[in-house]
């Protein structure tokens, strides 16, 4: 929020009524609230006769006056404004056709975002548009005084009503993007438009829950096996990030989140993406199905369809569309699992699950403040469509989320020592879901959001240092007999 | 490129307010009863070079990037597969632009109305929560649901049918440049 000042001469008449004699307005980016007075400069000054007149010279630096600021903060329209602004109603010689608006000075904040100041002698009208006005000065020199307006009504409801942020056309971040630019390929960027078009930090939480996978699960440690499955599921999530992209070219234009992925900007044709993403996707299922074994290929395969058949196009018609995704990223864990035993046991399920119910605290946090954006877009996002949904939902898994992760030495998955050091990051986490839940604003639930992206691998951590191995297993349960 | 920035030929407006980056910066100035309106964008001049393709800003509107074909020495299959794609970015152009304006205006709506509505219960100076406006977004969608879907069945039809044209267009490419 900036301040506005506006530099009014106050001139007494014979008879003692006040009459504006001038009034220039420059918009001033200020962060504080204090008001910057300009210079009593006859060129800035709009006078009387002709009152069109506005100084395009740049202003001289700006000087604050903190004697006079002191202790004047929250003035009140001071009575002699009212009376200026009646007196020269009553002056019939310079008066206005009756379609002017007779506001008062200072009165009129229209729904525009505009603060209107009338100055009846020059029958004059002047809109100051501004989403950043929050404080107004008026400085009159002729009693070399300053008086604030601080009208929080003012910036209140301004805020309400400023320029609407989340429209990408209305945010230029630079003016590279005003620009008409040439549509040819960049063979030197093309790495990096391939790491973008498959939204590689996605992808490297996702590898990461399948190395995860691979570790938790009983079995020998085999590098190449590991390796492939690594890779393997690692295109398979860059060919769905990229498919993902290819049908959403429209919808992503519309939110500054998405708004510089590479199709949307034009750096790569939508059919470039469908070929990389034909590449990615055939290699990545071939490097499972040959190199891992069947099982893991067809979850991937399964899953790359899930995600870029079902839950990319059922955003628009249904809010079920977080617990498929909440699917989608339950698999990758699983996949690292089967690798090893190439069978669906307990223990993956329960890994898939733990991913599962994470998926809803994450999510929802994040689509919380996106809320304008999602509706706009035409997303049925949970968050918009039933927010008390979205919000006992997300509270509701971070429970199971704790929950789960104390069945995991029932089922040998861990030792005990898991259970007990896990308490107490999803007891935060539950805490966060909670406040998240009572509360429900922006605050609440990007802190929310910002702890699931710690929680999960530290999770996964703490998971990896207290796994029940096979061999120790058994002897452990050798052991209670001995000594009984 | 040449940045054309218009400016207002009238100096003597009354208020000028100018922000750095602003994209379109308005004033107003009411003087014996006439509105005067202008309104200068600082925007690029769309290429003239008609031998290269160009993609330009996003529209104001629709937000969408246009798009803008080479028209020089293009061989028929291109000129197919250009046409096709000019169709459907009109068609985007025409729905979110038409969509985004609907959007806004409803929004708009709405705040005044509650606004309104909450200041006979509050007294001056109402405000509007996150909450309340949560309660017009879930509105929107609930109100244009056939329209988003029906949208979003078209678009995807209309994307992929883009594809094989594409893959024409870049065989024939392949092969011209095989030959010459």
């Amino acid at each position: 929020m900036g301040s506005v000042l506006l530099y009014v001469t106050l001139r007494l008449k014979k008879g003692g009524s006040l009459t504006a004699s001038g009034v220039s307005g420059r918009f001033i980016r200020s962060h504080s609230n204090i008001p910057w007075l300009l210079p009593g400069d006859r060129r800035n000054v709009v006078h009387n006769r002709n009152t069109r007149y506005l100084a395009t010279k740049p202003v001289s630096p700006p000087k604050v006056d903190v004697d006079l600021e002191n202790g004047q903060n929250d003035h009140p329209i001071p009575e002699t404004f009212k009376t200026h602004s009646r007196t020269l109603h009553k002056d019939g010689g310079s008066h206005s056709r009756s379609d002017v608006p007779q506001t008062d000075l200072l009165k009129n904040v229209s729904h525009n975002n505009n603060v209107t100041l009338h100055f009846k002698n020059s029958r004059t009208l002047a809109h100051i548009s501004s989403s950043h006005i929050d404080n107004i000065s008026l400085f009159v020199p002729h009693r070399n005084q300053l008086i604030n307006f601080t009208r929080p009504d003012l910036a209140e409801r301004l805020k309400g009503l400023e320029k609407d942020k989340t429209i990408p056309a209305n945010v230029i971040d630079s003016i590279d993007e005003v620009h008409w630019k040439e549509q040819r390929l960049e063979l030197n960027k093309l790495p990096g438009y391939y790491l973008m078009l498959s939204k590689i930090r996605l992808t490297g939480l996702v590898v990461l829950t399948t190395m995860a996978g691979y570790a938790m699960s009983p079995g020998a440690f085999d590098p190449s096996v590991f390796l492939l499955c690594s890779v393997g599921t690692a295109l398979t999530s860059c060919a769905a990030n990229s498919i993902n992209q290819f049908f959403e070219v429209p919808y992503d234009s519309q939110m500054n989140r998405t708004k510089n992925r590479v199709l949307v900007r034009g750096y790569l044709s939508p059919l470039h993406a469908v070929g990389f993403a034909t590449v990615c996707g055939v290699t990545g299922v071939s490097i499972l199905s040959l190199g891992v074994n069947n099982l893991t290929a067809v979850l991937g395969g399964v899953n790359l369809l899930l995600y870029t058949l079902a839950y990319t196009p059922m955003k628009r018609y249904s809010t079920a569309n977080t617990w498929v995704g909440a699917v989608v990223g339950a698999i990758p864990p699983m996949m690292g699992w089967t690798a090893v035993t190439g069978s669906l046991d307990p223990g993956a399920l329960l890994l898939g699950a733990i991913l599962f119910s994470w998926q809803f605290p994450h999510f929802n946090a994040l689509s919380w403040n996106l809320r304008p954006d999602y509706s706009r877009a035409g997303y049925r996002m949970m968050s918009v469509v039933n927010p008390d949904l979205c919000k006992r939902v997300a509270f509701r898994y971070c429970l199971v989320t704790t929950g789960l992760c104390l069945t995991a030495p029932l089922i040998d998955l861990t030792t005990w020592t898991f259970a007990v050091d896990s308490l107490p990051l999803n007891l935060y986490l539950s805490y966060l879901g909670w406040r998240f839940y009572q509360q429900g604003d922006s605050n609440s639930s990007r802190k929310l959001f910002r702890f699931t992206l710690v929680h999960i691998p530290a999770l996964l951590l703490l998971m990896l240092i207290s796994k029940k191995t096979y061999g120790s297993h058994q002897s452990q349960q050798i052991i209670p007999d001995v000594v009984s | 490129m040449v940045l054309l920035l218009q400016v207002i030929p009238n100096q003597r407006c009354f208020v000028k307010i100018t922000k750095q980056y602003s994209h379109v910066i308005r004033t107003r100035l009411l003087h014996r009863a006439i509105v005067y309106e202008k309104e200068f964008k600082l925007r690029s001049r769309p290429p003239t070079d008609r031998t290269r393709d160009f993609i330009g800003p996003p529209d104001t509107a629709s937000n969408l990037r246009p798009i803008i074909f080479r028209s020089d020495n293009v061989p028929p299959v291109e000129k197919r597969y250009h046409e096709k794609y000019e169709n459907v970015m009109k068609w985007n152009q025409d729905f979110w632009a038409n969509h985004n304006k609907n959007f806004t205006k409803k929004k708009e709506e709405y705040i005044e109305q509650t606004l309104k509505s909450k200041s006979k219960v509050e007294g001056e100076n109402p405000t509007l929560t996150p909450g309340e406006m949560s309660v017009f977004y879930k509105q929107f969608l609930d109100e244009n649901y056939r329209l988003h879907t029906q949208y979003n069945i078209e678009w995807y039809k209309k994307n992929i049918s883009l594809l094989f044209p594409a893959l024409q267009v870049a065989i024939n490419r392949f092969v011209t440049k095989l030959k010459g």
